[in-house]
């Protein structure tokens, strides 16, 4: 199983990424994303993953504009402390 | 332009007077020739129509003293602006007057006789001339006396105005303070970080809480202070750099370069702080687009410097933060807190205070 993780935050990476990790042991983690920037252009130059993590405060903005910049075809979770 | 340049020095004489006194001038000079002529030519003149003689003789004096004592008072307070140099403004009008006066007096005396002489008019003389001399400064230093007396008023409204506006600033900043320094954003965000922190690393969420708490006993401590060692503030802001790293790591590089020797100058508490804040909070901190956060003294300046790198929101509360730090400065210096924006770089220089 591939999974993409797009999350911002250190911690929050490491928490997410071993709890996973601890559920799904076969699991590979493809990349580690932080920005909307950056995902949006490994999510056009990779092929779709399995499922995909996104944390909604970004680096450089909210997550949901990467659904406007790139058509994303896995499933989504959202992980977030965001309260809106 | 040259309007408003005339109306600007008028501006500025009221404010060296005090009010506007051109109806004191215009009342003060018939009162003044009529008290001056109750009081020391009453008895040398023997019919009511000599009596307003004398006293409309004595008018072009009086408004000669007037004008020039007002205009050395108006000269001599430009001179000496401040309170401390009272004493020094009224000792000089005071040898002036003594030197001056009668010399001017007689003078007039000189040019209205010449006058008269013209248009053949007698003039009318107050028997004592040679007394002249005390009506004239009585005149001036009564003129002097209510200036001062004015002015002394004016000044005294004006400085308590004054302290009562920046006691309104500092209420206002504190509250502006209190909604942008504890920023529920900034302890809502170390709260979330703190708390993935504790289930990996217990050792690191110790430390962690305790420069949390750091930071919170600073802003509560600190607050109300007006001006506070760079010392203290650099030491607080280590401990607020150190929960942001944890937040974003490598992403957020911070160097603090300030000589052991600029230490002991002062700054304003927490206007460091909301300068990190409004670099983190304005900028993309991303592995990609790591953001740097520079802070080193030049030219007598406290400057923080980071690169620019916007994030697209739009934010609210922008600038708010920073007028704060403004408005602050400006009732300990004259020298302004300086703001530059470049394709690069965002840069504020704060004042270095000495204490």
């Amino acid at each position: 199983m591939d999974i993409l993780i797009i999350e911002d935050e250190y911690h929050a990476q490491k928490v997410l990424s071993n709890l996973i990790k601890k559920i799904v042991p076969e699991v590979e983690i493809l990349e580690m994303l932080d920005s909307v920037e950056d995902s949006v252009d490994w999510l056009e130059n990779h092929p779709s993953p399995d499922l995909v993590f996104m944390d909604i405060q970004l680096a450089d903005g909210l997550s949901f504009s990467i659904f406007k910049k790139v058509e994303v075809n896995s499933p989504v979770i959202f992980t977030t402390a965001f309260d809106q | 332009m040259e309007l408003t340049a005339q109306r600007d020095l008028s501006f500025d004489r009221w404010r060296y007077i005090g009010f506007n006194d051109t109806w004191f001038i215009i009342m003060g000079i018939p009162l003044i020739s009529l008290f001056l002529s109750l009081l020391f030519f009453s008895e040398s003149t023997d019919s009511w129509q000599m009596f307003a003689r004398q006293v409309i003789g004595g008018m072009p004096f009086t408004a000669m003293y007037w004008i020039c004592v007002r205009y050395c008072m108006l000269y001599l307070r430009q001179k000496y602006d401040s309170i401390e140099h009272t004493m020094r403004r009224l000792v000089t009008i005071a040898l002036i007057i003594l030197t001056v006066s009668p010399f001017l007096g007689g003078c007039l005396n000189l040019l209205l006789d010449f006058l008269a002489e013209l248009v053949n008019y007698e003039r009318i003389y107050s028997g004592r001339q040679e007394n002249k001399v005390l009506p004239t400064y009585f005149a001036c230093f009564f003129m002097v006396a209510i200036y001062e007396a004015i002015y002394f008023y004016y000044q005294l409204k004006q400085s308590i105005t004054e302290r009562e506006q920046a006691k309104q600033e500092q209420i206002k900043s504190e509250l502006a303070g209190l909604r942008n320094q504890v920023n529920p954003h900034f302890l809502f965000n170390s709260m979330n970080t703190l708390m993935n922190i504790v289930l990996e690393d217990q050792q690191l969420a110790v430390h962690f809480l305790r420069k949390l708490s750091k930071v919170y006993r600073y802003v509560l401590e600190n607050r109300e202070e007006q001006i506070i060692p760079l010392r203290k503030e650099l030491d607080f802001i280590h401990s607020y750099v150190f929960l942001q790293k944890e937040r974003f790591k490598g992403n957020l590089e911070v160097v603090i370069s300030v000589d052991d020797s600029q230490l002991e100058h002062h700054i304003i508490p927490l206007s460091l702080q909301i300068l990190f804040e409004n670099a983190i909070k304005h900028n993309v901190i991303s592995r990609k687009k790591p953001l740097k956060i520079e802070v080193f003294v030049e030219n007598g300046k406290l400057v923080v410097r980071n690169n620019l790198q916007r994030k697209e929101q739009i934010m609210d509360s922008t600038k708010v933060g920073l007028q704060n730090i403004k408005t602050r400065y400006q009732f300990f210096t004259e020298e302004s807190v300086c703001v530059e924006e470049s394709n690069q770089f965002f840069t504020v220089a704060i004042p270095l205070l000495v204490h």
